[in-house]
């Protein structure tokens, strides 16, 4: 048995406390499901990112937090597309410089925007005239990551082919416009 | 006219833990436990007729003696917390930094004490308790990478690289 001392502000306890062999290692995996997801509900997007990469069973804890987490909220949404690429960026104030940014295009624009978290895929990709095809559907999978943790006011599509994946796509991933402005769109005939 | 002024000692409960220990307890303390409290009222335990004496033990078989004196202890020191409304306590923010210097203290405990806490509280309902607790435990994940979280609590690492990496991948770029 092991013996653990208990020291409080007033008084000391000595405690003989032996638990049972299950529970003797990883005391934290084994607590009730309704205890685990209580202590979650008190981390932070970036908490729960780390938890998630912990275990299997705490992932599906941390995940499940990050979905009811409250999000926040951001000014607007940027999908845009032009003869460099593809790209979104995230703004948490109107008149401020995009928190996230995430483009698949050719380089420079990027660096220039001084973005705080970016990422760029570039060096297999040809880059589009305007308009030549949709927005790739691995764009619409980081940005599904990202608006787990942000709603926005207003979605503003720049220069965007809209056809059925599109919208199939933006349907899925973005829930949360107050409000949408449509800049230099092409729309198919089906939509 | 003189009228006999009657002296009234705290009602009493007994409590027993699951290695047959047996607690006395007084009734204003243990009312923070949802589990006692509703056993009390279920089983008219507040007659006042009968003496501590040939009162029923509550048995709480999930909790081991030295677990139950320390939440026994924590009960007394909050005796005087306001009701807690639940509903409130629904729409409060989560925060961890705002647990009492005294609890600070009372849980800076081992790893094995504070888990016991968390199953005794969660055992005999008692909110106060078992949020403090897990908030203790919340600031023990806080700040830390997965490697440092899994040697803290001892856990195994069941990923393979590869999944390890591509979980890492996709939460990499939208840290806060």
């Amino acid at each position: 048995e092991e013996e653990t001392k208990i020291i409080l502000s007033n008084s000391t306890y000595m405690v003989n406390y032996a638990l049972p062999p299950t529970f003797s290692n990883d005391l934290l995996s084994n607590l009730p499901d309704d205890n685990l997801l209580h202590i979650c509900s008190y981390l932070n997007f970036t908490d729960l990112d780390a938890l998630k990469c912990v275990s299997q069973k705490i992932q599906n804890f941390a995940e499940y937090q990050t979905r009811k987490n409250e999000k926040i909220t951001a000014a607007q949404l940027v999908i845009e597309q032009d003869s460099r690429g593809h790209i979104f960026h995230l703004t948490q104030r109107s008149d401020d410089i995009p928190n996230y940014l995430y483009s698949i295009m050719k380089p420079a624009i990027c660096r220039k925007s001084g973005a705080k978290y970016m990422h760029e895929i570039r060096e297999t990709y040809n880059a589009p005239r305007t308009h030549d095809f949709p927005i790739p559907s691995l764009l619409f999978a980081r940005l599904e990551k990202l608006l787990e943790r942000y709603s926005f006011v207003r979605l503003h599509l720049l220069n965007v082919k809209i056809d059925s994946t599109f919208l199939r796509n933006l349907e899925r991933t973005v829930t949360s416009a107050l409000e949408i402005a449509l800049v230099g769109i092409v729309m198919e005939k089906e939509c | 006219f003189l009228f006999p002024i009657k002296m009234t000692s705290p009602r009493m409960i007994k409590l027993t833990s699951n290695d047959d220990k047996t607690f006395e307890v007084e009734r204003d303390v243990i009312k923070q436990s949802v589990t006692v409290n509703t056993l009390i009222t279920d089983l008219n335990m507040d007659d006042e007729d009968v003496s501590v004496e040939n009162q029923m033990a509550i048995p709480l078989p999930n909790v081991d003696a030295a677990t139950l004196e320390m939440v026994i202890t924590w009960c007394k020191q909050h005796r005087e917390d306001p009701p807690r409304n639940e509903e409130e306590e629904e729409k409060k923010e989560k925060r961890t930094d705002d647990i009492p210097e005294w609890d600070k203290t009372f849980l800076d405990v081992e790893q094995s004490v504070l888990f016991a806490l968390i199953l005794a509280a969660n055992y005999m309902d008692i909110k106060g308790l078992l949020d403090n607790c897990c908030k203790t435990v919340a600031n023990m994940i806080k700040g830390k990478t997965p490697d440092e979280i899994r040697k803290h609590f001892n856990i195994k690492n069941d990923f393979t690289p590869e999944e390890e990496e591509q979980i890492r991948k996709e939460n990499a770029w939208c840290e806060d």
